[in-house]
């Protein structure tokens, strides 16, 4: 066995020890402590943000603007945080909630169907499959609510049913919608060149 | 590309991703200017008992004002320049104590009431010295006696 197989089990044995301390640290915060809501935000902002700038489009500006008001909405409802769940799992839902409300709030029905046909009639571009900033890319250019879909379901790992709750659509809709994006996406990454 | 090699490809995005610059400084400033939840949490406890004094004293207003319209002919405003002083005032309350103990059953009624409301309010006063709100229904209260009062020495 390598040293790198090794290594692997770490992250697994310092979870719980992670959770543990992230509820000392929301009851304190809760309390009005806001050091200990600067060490919450430090420890999970990048899983945060990460999520709102997928969800964004990629697009820097918005989820930084994202990943604040994240932030700010957590510190409002923190004595809401029941400790049912981890506060990671929670803060992620918070935060997927808070960009998919400004997902609703830019993005009506029909400019989604609108933007579909613009993307579908776009030019195909060239893509290298091994290049991670072309998938990010090209992942950006779908419509809103198809990229909405793909980001949850594929990368997220959300289920279609959470998915279909938290956008106000049917389940149908969304095995659709995900279907349309992944056909978006291939058409993106020059598959009809192959 | 194959659905399979696009998912792999997909899930490998998933992952933290740090912010180009340090948001905490404009989240800390968004923070000061917001309430914090705890606090907010503690003062609607502390409230509720001034919520039942408030009703109180205005359940003690309807009550009194019902039954100056039975039982009283005058007019309670030319009547207020006889009470001059806070001094005269108690005097009164307590005359009207001792009618209303052998009297009307309601005046003793307002009077319980309004023992009660006074007596929470001191108490949320104790506990919140910086409730000026209170105040302002303390002197009700005290109007209310003053009110209770006269209504006993009108049925005297």
């Amino acid at each position: 066995m390598s040293t790198a197989c090794l290594a692997m089990p770490l992250p697994m044995t310092d979870a719980p020890r992670i959770e543990t301390e992230d509820g000392d640290l929301v009851r304190l915060a809760a309390g009005g402590d806001v050091a200990a809501f600067e060490h919450l935000y430090r420890r999970h902002s990048g899983r945060v943000h990460g999520a709102v700038w997928r969800l964004s489009g990629m697009n820097p500006s918005r989820a930084e603007e994202l990943t604040q008001e994240a932030f700010v909405r957590a510190w409002q409802k923190l004595d809401t945080f029941r400790f049912e769940s981890a506060f990671s799992t929670w803060l992620h839902r918070l935060a997927v909630n808070v960009a998919l409300m400004e997902l609703r709030k830019r993005d009506p029905e029909e400019t989604v169907e609108d933007s579909v046909l613009d993307a579908a009639s776009e030019p195909v571009r060239p893509f290298c499959a091994g290049e991670r900033a072309d998938l990010e890319r090209a992942i950006a250019n779908l419509p809103p609510r198809a990229r909405a879909v793909l980001v949850l379901h594929d990368i997220e790992g959300w289920k279609h049913q959470e998915i279909g709750d938290e956008l106000g659509m049917a389940v149908g809709s969304s095995k659709a919608q995900l279907h349309r994006a992944r056909g978006l996406l291939k058409r993106a990454l020059g598959e009809n060149h192959d | 590309m194959t659905d399979f090699e696009l998912r792999r490809q997909l899930r490998e995005l998933r992952g933290p991703r740090q912010p180009e610059r340090d948001l905490w400084p404009q989240i800390a400033r968004r923070l000061s200017a917001d309430f914090q939840p705890a606090a907010v949490t503690v003062r609607r406890r502390a409230r509720w008992p001034l919520a039942i004094a408030a009703g109180l004293v205005m359940a003690v207003s309807v009550g009194l004002f019902s039954l100056s319209l039975h039982d009283r002919v005058g007019s309670v405003a030319s009547e207020d320049a006889t009470l001059p002083s806070e001094l005269n005032a108690r005097h009164q309350i307590q005359r009207a104590r001792e009618l209303a103990a052998s009297g009307d059953p309601r005046l003793v009624s307002a009077e319980v009431v309004l023992d009660v409301a006074s007596s929470e309010l001191d108490h949320a006063l104790a506990q919140q010295p910086d409730a000026i709100f209170l105040v302002g229904l303390i002197n009700r209260t005290h109007a209310q006696r003053r009110k209770l009062a006269r209504l006993g020495l009108d049925a005297s």
